[in-house]
């Protein structure tokens, strides 16, 4: 469902000169499969995201989603794709519910689907108090299962969530991962990235640590504590950390 | 392109345009009351300052009572109150008296002070006065002579105006009206530009919009016709408000200015023309200010971009309206100076078909152009994702 094959993203910095934010990064998501991201600030994890939803074009390698390329078919790319990232904001002059008809009309999704899909959508995250209401009017919580409406409004095989919860209290931050577990059981792939350790081991089936744009290493927790000979997901990170170090 | 997808953004910007209230005041409240303001305001200086000076212009200032004779009618004619005072020119700079008047021998000096409009009132009097006086002595003297006072006056001398009463409106309002519209224009679309590039980005809203199906070309597409929405909007309420100001306001109760406004065609010819000739600009205005705007990171960085380019339209908008200009095929391939020149020209009723083309397909094609640097800048992840 989504394939990535040799993966570079560079840049040009005035300062420090070629940066290789991206390099060479390789791994598959399949169907009904939660595949995480992580890694520290700065890793590449956004910017390997961003080719993925064709907002950055790569340098090098190639990537499909939903079996479309994302350079040659971007469009159809972003058709297949329900893109959220943490700091993502929103219409403030608009409603969840305007928002949800908006994002789905772009996917070009029928207006009678639009209304029946919305309309379970609103139901499904307990929107209906606040779907009317223009976003300056609501909480985070709420804004964020507006975010998450809009993002699965084309019902969209390919989840790309970047670091979702970074800025939601421990309530909210649960919503969001219970929708996710949800998306999973639905069959959808999903690459998330996180630096919340806590979060990947829960949601996870496979795991890349990614860092200086390079992929460290990939595998299920199993295989990453049988790599590392540690328990916990913190554990597991750092010592893949000071292994690249050493 | 899919024009489905554009017109699904154009619709979302323009929804959102109508919630802003800071958009709706440059692009409704200003245009409308413009022009009305204007006009009130026009014509009560008019008025109160004509007041001021007919009340300011009834004294004049003489060296002593005792007047050759010529001197007291001249004065008596002109409706004028003699007061005495020593030093005249102290006297009509403290405006104790309007102007002055001596007289040394055959010399007759008026004292006025040319700044103030009753003093130079005063003066004017005064001369008609003494200029009459001066005729019937040099009739009196040819009489006595028994010359035929048609001697003073061999021949006539007449000027007439050959322009219309619509052209000499034309001439007036075309000097003020192509600035003010584009001003306007361009200030009521200021803040749509700088809210859908520069605060969208600044919102975080612009990368879930980048993220959809919607291409750039269609997102950048979509937003410039919702800034041209905004642009031609204000140029609706603003020509709309100064047909309806031209023929009801408070301008026609002065008689001149009425004798003027009046006769200016307000049929929907004009105003179509005045409306088709500002299309293409809108459209060159939206581009220009989504491209200028998608620049900056926030939003105070993108109204710092877009305030010069407002002072630079001004310039050829006032020379564009100047008298002494007319549009020549060349001239009309100047930007927003050579819609200036239509606009007066429209009003005035004199514009050449060749003219009115030019001017409007080279707007149009300075439209693509901006078009094309505006859909290169969101094109360019180095401008979209810098922070």
């Amino acid at each position: 469902m989504i394939e990535v094959a040799s993966l570079s993203r560079s840049f040009a910095d005035k300062k420090r000169g070629v940066v290789h934010a991206v390099n060479d990064v390789s791994f598959t998501v399949a169907p009904g499969e939660i595949f995480g991201l992580l890694g520290p600030n700065g890793a590449g994890k956004s910017t390997c995201l961003r080719m993925l939803a064709t907002l950055l074009a790569p340098t090098a390698g190639r990537a499909s989603v939903n079996g479309f390329d994302v350079q040659r078919s971007p469009a159809r790319v972003r058709e297949s794709i329900g893109f959220l990232s943490g700091d993502m904001g929103l219409y403030q002059r608009m409603t969840p519910r305007e928002l949800m008809l908006f994002f789905g009309r772009l996917s070009r999704v029928d207006e009678a689907t639009l209304k029946r899909r919305s309309g379970e959508l609103i139901e499904r995250l307990a929107m209906s108090g606040f779907a009317d209401s223009r976003f300056d009017k609501l909480s985070s919580g709420m804004r964020q299962k507006a975010a998450i409406a809009r993002a699965l409004i084309h019902n969209p095989p390919v989840l790309i969530f970047d670091e979702p919860t970074a800025t939601l209290d421990v309530v909210t931050a649960g919503i969001v991962e219970g929708f996710i577990l949800e998306a999973k059981r639905e069959g959808r792939c999903i690459l998330y990235s996180t630096h919340i350790m806590e979060e990947a081991e829960y949601l996870c089936d496979r795991i890349a640590v990614i860092n200086e744009g390079r992929l460290r290493t990939t595998g299920t927790m199993e295989e990453l504590r049988a790599v590392t000979g540690k328990q916990r997901l913190r554990e597991v990170f750092l010592d893949l950390l000071e292994r690249q170090v050493a | 392109m899919r024009l489905s997808l554009i017109l699904v953004i154009l619709r979302r910007e323009v929804i959102d345009l109508l919630r802003d209230r800071r958009t709706l005041i440059g692009m409704v409240v200003l245009p409308l009351v413009a022009f009305p303001l204007m006009g009130i305001g026009v014509s009560k200086f008019i008025e109160e300052t004509g007041k001021k000076n007919e009340a300011q212009a009834t004294t004049v200032g003489v060296k002593s009572l005792e007047m050759t004779p010529d001197l007291q009618a001249a004065i008596a004619r002109s409706g004028m109150r003699p007061i005495v005072e020593k030093d005249l020119r102290t006297a009509i700079e403290q405006k104790r008296v309007a102007a002055g008047i001596e007289q040394n021998g055959q010399q007759i000096r008026l004292l006025v002070d040319a700044t103030r409009a009753a003093s130079n009132l005063v003066a004017d009097r005064l001369r008609t006065a003494l200029a009459e006086l001066k005729e019937e002595r040099i009739r009196e003297s040819l009489a006595k002579l028994s010359v035929p006072a048609a001697v003073l006056q061999p021949f006539r001398v007449e000027r007439v105006n050959v322009a219309s009463e619509r052209k000499m409106g034309g001439f007036l309002l075309g000097t003020m009206l192509g600035y003010i519209v584009i001003l306007l224009m361009f200030s009521g679309g200021m803040h749509p530009a700088v809210d859908m590039t520069a605060g969208e980005r600044e919102r975080k809203t612009m990368e879930a919009l980048l993220a959809s199906p919607a291409s750039r070309a269609e997102i950048v597409l979509a937003k410039i016709l919702a800034t041209v929405v905004a642009l031609y909007a204000t140029v609706l309420l603003t020509l709309g408000s100064f047909f309806i100001s031209m023929k009801s306001s408070a301008m026609m109760n002065d008689a001149k200015f009425a004798a003027l406004l009046g006769n200016i065609s307000l049929d929907w010819g004009t105003l179509a023309l005045l409306l088709l000739t500002m299309f293409p600009v809108a459209l060159m205005a939206g581009a220009l200010m989504i491209a200028i705007a998608s620049f900056a990171r926030s939003f105070k960085e993108a109204q710092s971009y877009l305030t010069p380019l407002l002072l630079l339209v001004i310039l050829p908008a006032l020379l564009g309206g100047l008298p002494g200009t007319e549009l020549s095929p060349a001239l009309s391939l100047i930007p927003i100076f050579n819609a200036s020149q239509l606009l007066k020209a429209v009003l005035q009723g004199e514009f050449t078909m060749a003219n009115f083309l030019t001017t409007f397909f080279a707007n149009v094609a300075y439209a693509g152009i901006c078009f094309y640097f505006a859909l290169r800048t969101f094109k360019n992840e180095n401008v979209m994702f810098r922070s």
